[in-house]
């Protein structure tokens, strides 16, 4: 359970704010005990979610709105950072959130799989209260693997 | 709370090619300026495109996505992409999407001009 009061804010979907995120979840993730390379690594994955809601939630649209939720939580005595990244996209079904399964070399696709290869835990989910997706992240330090949906992931290949 | 670096791209001629020095952060709000930049670069041949990216702070899988684009384009016409003076944090992304074995990465210019 989360110790200490959220940090939350509102920004548009405006790509120019991508940064304003970074350095909040950076500050606030080394505040709340991660080490620099796992605030990186939940920078990066933060960064990649923000970047696939305006792009293909909204459609590329700077005049909706993304909601961040920062809070620090605590697992078997580890210091752990969880993220909520909340959107009005319409969009309500997780399972369209897919990872790029293809070695081809190509431009693009890759969000989804740097967030799954960056954080410990993370969860698609339909918002109760809008039209939207809500996604939950959660890096601890010294973390293992990605844990998608609640489900161990121990046993599934690196892509 | 540090000002996040906005992005710059100089570009200096080679015998061979340009060396394209990228500074800032390189995220989607960004990474459409470096692609254009690039692939005007490459309207015509360049036997060897370096890119310096010592002055990169942050780049995300859009940023990637420009230099896996770039990198296409010198395969096809048998030319060179070299990339060098990374920061651990973005070679970092590189190890993530399995990049970093596929691309020719150097430690400095002088090495990225010579490979």
């Amino acid at each position: 359970m989360p110790h200490r009061t959220p940090i939350q804010m509102r920004i548009d979907s405006d790509p120019v704010h991508l940064c304003v995120v970074r350095s909040a979840v950076e500050t606030a993730a080394s505040r709340f005990g991660l080490p620099s390379a796992d605030c990186d690594k939940l920078v990066l994955a933060v960064d990649e979610a923000m970047t696939n809601v305006i792009r293909h939630g909204y459609g590329g649209r700077t005049d909706k709105s993304i909601w961040v939720t920062l809070s620090a939580v605590k697992r078997d005595g580890r210091s752990g950072v969880e993220v909520i990244i909340d959107d009005e996209s319409g969009i309500t079904d997780p399972s369209q959130i897919k990872p790029r399964v293809s070695e081809q070399l190509r431009p693009g696709g890759l969000g989804v799989s740097i967030i799954q290869q960056t954080v410990d835990e993370y969860d698609y989910q339909p918002r109760k209260d809008a039209a939207g997706l809500r996604l939950t992240l959660r890096k601890f330090a010294a973390g293992a693997g990605a844990v998608a949906n609640g489900q161990p992931s121990g046993n599934e290949p690196r892509p | 709370m540090a000002k996040t670096p906005e992005m710059t791209v100089t570009t200096t001629p080679l015998p061979d090619g340009y060396v394209v020095t990228v500074g800032g952060d390189v995220d989607y709000s960004r990474s459409s300026e470096l692609r254009a930049g690039l692939l005007g670069l490459l309207k015509g041949p360049v036997q060897r495109l370096v890119l310096d990216l010592g002055g990169v702070g942050y780049m995300d899988s859009s940023g990637v996505a420009v230099l896996v684009e770039a990198l296409q384009i010198q395969r096809k016409r048998g030319n060179k992409l070299v990339l060098c003076n990374m920061q651990p944090k973005v070679r970092g992304i590189f190890e993530i999407a399995r990049l970093h074995t596929v691309f020719t990465i150097v430690g400095d210019r002088a090495a990225a001009e010579t490979v």
